[in-house]
Order: structure tokens, then C-alpha cells, then sequence
């Protein structure tokens, strides 16, 4: 398994279009890192220059230190899993794992050995004899799973291999996925435009949008301190609520809602310019308190105008003055329709963006500091 | 508006039975939902309420009208469906006015009054500002939503609305079930809504009708199917991670009883549910079989042994949550799975206490596989 390091890593197609700018990541050997965005973000182009598929236009790839740039998809020793997994109809289970052995002039007993060790640990082993269309659609991803990993490739790519699947089988391959990956320590990256699947599985993630990355970071430090806007809203769903909002000190900020407003601390200082500007207020859904009953002045009113119910939560659509909130309480909290309800929220979940750069100010300053 | 009754209602394609003999009643002005995975019948039953197709046997009622024998144009049903059949050489304005504009609608608009209703309803849905262009300049999701505006803007005496947002990708879906929520209840119409996801049936519904292979598994409420699940493929089919589902032998020892999954570990039931397990229980074998079915936010996990009904079982794999971690154990023939309220670190193989929280326990007869096959 191998280090990947991308360094100033640029795709340009013919025509100007810039796909990838200017890409700065790495993944240690032996790393889970997830590369997340729309569709459109650049993401994909980023994997077919890993794998290979795609000429680099500028910038370095390394695998281990050394340059791969120039090399093809089977010198890097890329394995490839996509999400429509093209299996050879007419060959076994068996003989379409073992097949990206035959190149490589194993010998009959080792291919059989490891068929086996990847067949037993997908769960494959009772359907090695059957043909790929006597496989269910869950059975079929995991062979072409199988496939790929067989062969020990030095990075292991997979490009949105689940978004077809059922959301019961997901929960179980993802796990097996990630099971994989701790036996095998196998080096991966894995493409998705799908944020849960995203923070399920990686150790880190790679936020891009319009082929600019804009954060890398574990799940906690997406999550509780995005740089930007588009960070903290792509992460989460519901996703998070943007507020109108004042700032009044330097760790206060207010926000207007009924007659009056209210000030929130925050927990950290927004650069001294900000003082008196207006900025936009980030808070999660799952983040908000709610009261029935008005407590002090540190609370601002809204009225519930759709609740749905989810299960073991719910989800409150309120309206603060005109703007929109999503809220996410357990479903044994007691709501109704036309009812007033006072929102809080705490110091450590109020995120402040700049009204026209949309990065984030608390953090910013932190890092500074 | 008006009550939607089905009686005995059975449809077969050829030697497949799509619909089984299935009875419900939609009441006037409830939000009911028709769920199930594909292949279940509920685009069939749809239909059929619609006047698409014909029952082989059995009765539809629209208010007090036997309807069988109706035209779906004399039904006074309107319809949106998953594929949003727009005309592309209309404008949207055009397309949502269609149905205003039927030579077979009884009143005439002025061009005014059917301007105002078009836009109310654009308007409402957050496509007002789209009226002028045409269908192929919009986004799949801004079709989906001039799609409802066009099965929305007349009122029928039912709406059937048949997976109207499932092309959505997931943030602008959780907008459009709010908005269609906010519609309904705005406009306290009858609607009849088919889905295979269970969010939106949850969300949406006054009550869910649970479909499988043709047949009724459950009729009741968001809270009722989703905390009372009559068989294991309902809590299999709701639930944003699925209900575990374990098989298990009831065994008697000292006056206790246990349910034993494993050699390893056995569960010891309370005394309250024993009654309740051996009603559900089935002989197999020689042994009492009986499916413990518990959701994984009630699987308790911790390094420390939590009671005497603990078990330990060796960690397969661990997710990450926001808040949370999702832990997955393999047992023998499937799969456990726990959400864990905070997030955890532990490493595969590490031992870790599992509880399961007692009230949250439900027991089936097995009707659905769920081997790691």
C-alpha cells in the first residue's frame, strides 16, 4: 500500500474549462479519506487522475514519493471500483474474482488462496460457482468489491460504489467496507456526492466545490467548525439554518425575532471590524432548544408551521419573522401546528459567516490566533 | 373532496397477483400513504383507484360512487406521477393550466381568474418566476415541482400522487415534502400517496397503508407503524437504520426465561413479556423459535458491563456519525447493529457490553430474510 500525495494537482480540459484547481491532499498509507461534493465539483476528475484515466494538466502525483504522473493505470497498480459494477456475464464468481489475477502468473494454488481469503471475507464463499446474474444486486457489488481488492493494488478507488444499493444493504457493505480496510490497511479514497456515506466511512474528507477543495478535515472539524458557508450547509441534513444577525461585541451576536432580539454569546471573538455589521447566523437543526415558554430575554420566538414526524425524531419547520427554520427534536417532544416556540442556542453551536465571503469568522480568528 | 373506499380489490397480471384482495378506506381529507418496496402493488392499486386500469374483481368507491365502471376522466381524480410528463413545447405557465382548460371541466375560467390560479400555485411551490420558460430549461427538481403544480391546480375530489418527489436528490427532497405537507394541510384535500421511502410516509401521512407483494402488512399512523410494527418486514421497511432482526430459541431455566441467540450469549427476558414471546413463538424442530426484532438506537454499547442481561460480542466495524457512531457486530447468520448516543473509537475485535433496552423489544414470526447472504 502506498502514501498519495497530490501536489498542485490542476485539470484543464480543452476549451479552458477548469475542472480541478489547484488540488493540495494526501492520503497516508494505509488512510480511509473521502472526496465529497456535488456533482460538477471537480471530484470525479480528481479520481481519474489518480487512477490514471486522466492526464494530469499540472501539478504532481506521488505515490510513496515518487512521481507517478506519467504513468498508466496498471504501472500505478490502481484497483478501480465503480458504482456500476461490470462483471463478465459468462464467467463463475470465482473466475471473475481470480480474474485480474491471470495477468499478473500467480500460480493456480496461490490465485485459489486468495479467491478464497477475499471470497470468505465478503461473504461470497457459497456463491463462487454461480454466474454473476444469479446474484443479487448487493452480491454483485460486493464481487466486483472482490475484484478489485484481490490483487493488493497500492490504492484502492472507489467511485460512489454504493449510491444504487438499498438503504438496508448500504448500512452493511458500508460496514464491510470499512472492515476491509482495517484488515487489509489498504490505502483508500473514496468518491461520493453523498455526505453520510462520506462521514460513515472516512478517517478524513475532502470538501470540493466548483473544482476548488474548500476544507480537509475529520468529521469533527467539518462538522463543528466549517470554513465556510458552503461547507456547513453541504454537511448535515436537514441542512444547517442560516440567520440574519448583528454583531454586537466581539462574542455576542444578536438576532431579531418577534418584537424584540435576542444576544447570543459565542464561543469565541469575531474580529473587532465586525463590531456593529451585519453577518449570517449558522445553526443545525439538530442544534436548536426549544421551549414552550419564554425564559428571560436570551430566547427568540418562532411559530411551527409543518411538523414531521420521522421515527425516533421529528422535524419542526418554524418560522422566525420571515425566515425559514428546520428543526430537529425526539419525537416524545410535545409540538403542534400554530404553536409558538422559543429557540435557543448554545455558544459552541452558533456559527458566523461573513455576509460576502461566506468564510467563517469565529474560526478563522482562532486560527489566526 | 371525498372518501376513497376499496373493497376486495384484486388485479393480476397474467399469473402475477399485483394486488391481493386488499380493503382500505382513505377518509375525507387525510394524507394516506401507500409504502413498499417496488414490485409491492402500490402503483397498481393507484391505478385502479384512478380508473387506469380495471380490478379483476372487487369494488372502488370515490365518495358514495361505485366508480368501476367510470372513466378516469369522469373520476374527478387528479395526478402527478414519478415520471413528470410535462409538454415540452408548452410553457410551464401553459403546463400548469392545462387541466384548467379540459373541455370536459363543467365551469369555464376567465383568463384572469385561471392567470390567478396558476400563480397562487406556482407561487406557492417556488416556481412563480419559472411561468414563461419552457419544461427543458428547468432542473429535474423544477419539473417535479411544475408537475405537482399541475396536479394540484384544479380541485378533484381525490389526489394521487405517486412518488412525486423521488427524483430529488436528498436536501431539495426534505424542502419539497415540507412544501407538499404545507400544501396539503393548507388545501385539507383527500390525497393518496405512494412512496417506497419511509421518510416521506412518516413525515407526510395521517395514516400509511404498508404494502407487500400485493397484500396489506399494516394500516396505522407514523407513530403506530413505526413504534408498532405488526410483522418483521414493517420494522425492517421503517426506520432510518434497519430494525436488527435476530432469531433466537426461547429457553426455560430456573423459572426464567431466555432467548438464546448464540451458544455465546442468551438474553433473559422480564417477566411482562414472556406472555407476549410464547404467544409469538413457533415450534421448529423441537425448539421454540421466536425473531427478536430491536431498533439500533436501543442496542446499548459500553466498554463496561451494563447488567446481568449483557452480553460481549467482538466489534465488526465502526461508522461515524455527526454526534454518533454506528457499531456493527457479526452474529452467525446476520448482522447487529448499534447506534451509539456519542461517538466511540473502538477498534475491530475490541469486546464491547450489548444491552438491549427491554421495552423496545418486539418479537415476530420470521418472514423476512435477512442472512448475510
Amino acid at each position: 500500500m502506498s502514501r498519495v500525495d497530490a501536489k498542485h494537482m490542476w485539470k484543464i480540459y480543452e476549451g479552458g474549462v477548469e475542472a480541478v484547481k489547484d488540488a493540495n491532499f494526501y492520503c497516508e498509507d494505509g488512510g480511509f479519506v473521502a472526496i465529497l461534493g456535488p456533482s460538477g465539483c471537480g471530484k470525479s476528475s480528481t479520481l481519474r487522475m489518480i487512477a490514471g484515466l486522466e492526464e494530469i494538466t499540472r501539478g504532481e502525483l506521488l505515490f510513496d514519493g515518487k512521481l507517478v504522473n506519467h504513468l498508466g493505470p496498471r504501472q500505478r497498480n490502481i484497483a478501480l471500483a465503480f458504482e456500476t459494477y461490470a462483471l463478465y456475464a459468462p464467467l463463475t464468481i470465482y473466475e471473475n474474482i481470480a480474474f485480474p489475477l491471470k495477468a499478473g502468473g500467480l500460480k493456480k494454488s496461490e490465485v485459489d488462496k486468495k479467491v478464497k481469503q477475499i471470497a470468505d471475507m465478503l461473504n461470497l464463499t457459497d456463491v463462487l460457482r454461480r454466474k454473476p446474474a444469479h446474484l443479487s444486486g448487493g452480491q454483485q457489488q460486493r464481487v466486483s468489491l472482490a475484484r478489485a481488492l484481490v490483487r493488493d493494488p497500492n490504492v484502492f478507488l472507489l467511485d460512489e460504489p454504493l449510491s444504487h444499493m438499498d438503504q438496508r444493504v448500504r448500512v452493511v457493505l458500508r460496514a464491510r467496507i470499512r472492515r476491509i480496510h482495517d484488515e487489509l490497511g489498504s490505502t483508500t479514497i473514496y468518491v461520493t456526492h453523498d455526505q453520510e456515506e462520506a462521514i460513515s466511512l472516512a478517517d478524513s474528507i475532502i470538501v470540493m466545490n466548483v473544482g476548488v477543495i474548500q476544507q480537509i478535515g475529520t468529521v469533527d472539524e467539518l462538522w463543528n467548525h466549517p470554513v465556510n458557508k458552503f461547507v456547513a450547509g453541504f454537511l448535515g441534513e436537514p441542512a444547517m439554518n442560516f440567520l440574519e444577525g448583528k454583531i454586537e461585541k466581539p462574542q455576542e451576536v444578536s438576532i431579531a425575532g418577534g418584537e424584540g432580539e435576542a444576544t447570543f454569546q459565542l464561543s469565541g471573538e469575531v474580529e473587532e471590524r465586525y463590531v456593529g455589521g451585519e453577518v449570517t447566523v449558522g445553526i443545525r437543526p439538530q442544534k436548536v432548544i426549544v421551549s414552550p415558554n419564554k425564559k428571560g430575554d436570551k430566547l427568540v420566538p418562532s411559530l411551527i408551521e409543518v411538523i414531521e414526524p420521522l421515527g425516533e425524531s421529528k422535524i419542526l419547520t418554524a418560522k422566525l419573522d420571515d425566515v425559514e427554520l428546520k428543526i430537529v427534536t425526539s419525537y416524545e417532544v410535545e409540538a403542534r401546528v400554530g404553536q409558538i416556540i422559543w429557540l435557543e442556542f448554545k455558544p459552541e453551536d452558533i456559527h458566523i459567516f461573513d455576509k460576502e465571503t461566506e468564510n467563517a469568522l469565529i474560526e478563522k480568528l482562532s486560527r489566526n490566533g | 373532496m371525498a372518501e376513497v373506499k376499496v373493497e376486495n380489490v384484486t388485479k393480476s397480471y397474467g399469473r402475477l397477483v399485483a394486488v391481493n384482495n386488499v380493503s382500505f378506506s382513505c377518509k375525507d381529507g387525510e394524507f394516506f400513504s401507500i409504502l413498499g418496496p417496488s414490485g409491492a402493488g402500490k402503483t397498481t392499486t393507484l391505478e385502479l383507484i384512478a380508473g387506469i386500469k380495471k380490478p379483476d374483481s372487487g369494488k372502488v368507491y370515490i365518495g358514495p360512487q361505485l366508480v368501476n365502471d367510470l372513466p378516469p376522466q369522469q373520476r374527478d381524480v387528479a395526478m402527478a406521477f414519478e415520471k413528470y410528463s410535462l409538454y415540452p413545447h408548452f410553457s410551464v405557465y401553459e403546463n400548469i393550466a392545462f387541466p384548467l382548460r379540459a373541455p370536459t371541466r363543467k365551469e369555464k375560467l376567465s383568463p384572469k381568474e385561471e392567470r390567478k390560479k396558476v400563480e397562487e400555485m406556482a407561487n406557492f411551490l417556488g416556481i412563480g418566476e419559472l411561468l414563461e420558460r419552457r419544461p427543458q430549461h428547468l432542473s429535474g427538481g423544477q419539473r417535479q415541482r411544475v408537475s405537482l403544480a399541475r396536479a394540484m391546480v384544479r380541485r378533484p375530489k381525490v389526489y394521487l400522487l405517486d412518488e412525486p418527489i423521488a427524483h430529488l436528490d436528498a436536501k431539495l427532497k426534505v424542502s419539497a415534502r415540507t412544501t407538499l405537507k404545507r400544501l396539503a394541510d393548507k388545501l385539507g384535500i383527500t390525497i393518496i400517496y405512494v412512496t417506497h421511502d419511509y421518510k416521506e410516509a412518516l413525515a407526510l401521512s395521517d395514516r400509511i397503508l404498508i404494502l407487500r407483494e400485493g397484500i396489506i402488512e399494516q394500516v396505522g399512523t407514523p407513530e403506530e407503524v413505526y413504534l408498532y410494527p405488526s410483522s418483521d418486514f414493517v420494522g425492517r421497511i421503517i426506520g432510518d437504520l434497519p430494525m436488527n432482526l435476530i432469531d433466537s430459541e426461547v429457553i426455560k431455566k430456573d423459572g426464567k426465561t431466555f432467548l438464546k441467540v448464540e451458544e455465546e450469549f442468551s438474553i433473559q427476558i422480564p417477566q411482562d413479556l414472556v406472555g407476549l414471546a410464547e404467544k409469538v413463538a413457533r415450534e421448529e424442530d423441537g425448539r421454540r423459535r421466536i425473531r427478536i426484532g430491536i431498533r439500533p438506537v436501543y442496542v446499548k454499547v459500553s466498554k463496561e458491563k451494563l447488567s446481568n442481561a449483557s452480553f460481549e460480542l467482538p466489534v465488526y466495524a465502526v461508522e461515524y456519525k455527526a454526534d454518533s457512531s454506528v457499531v456493527s457486530f457479526e452474529l452467525k447468520d446476520t448482522f447487529l447493529i448499534a447506534r451509539t448516543e456519542e461517538r466511540v473509537n473502538w477498534r475491530m475485535s475490541e469486546k464491547v457490553w450489548l444491552d438491549f433496552e427491554q421495552k423496545h423489544l418486539h418479537f415476530f414470526k420470521k418472514t423476512v430474510d435477512v442472512s448475510k447472504k
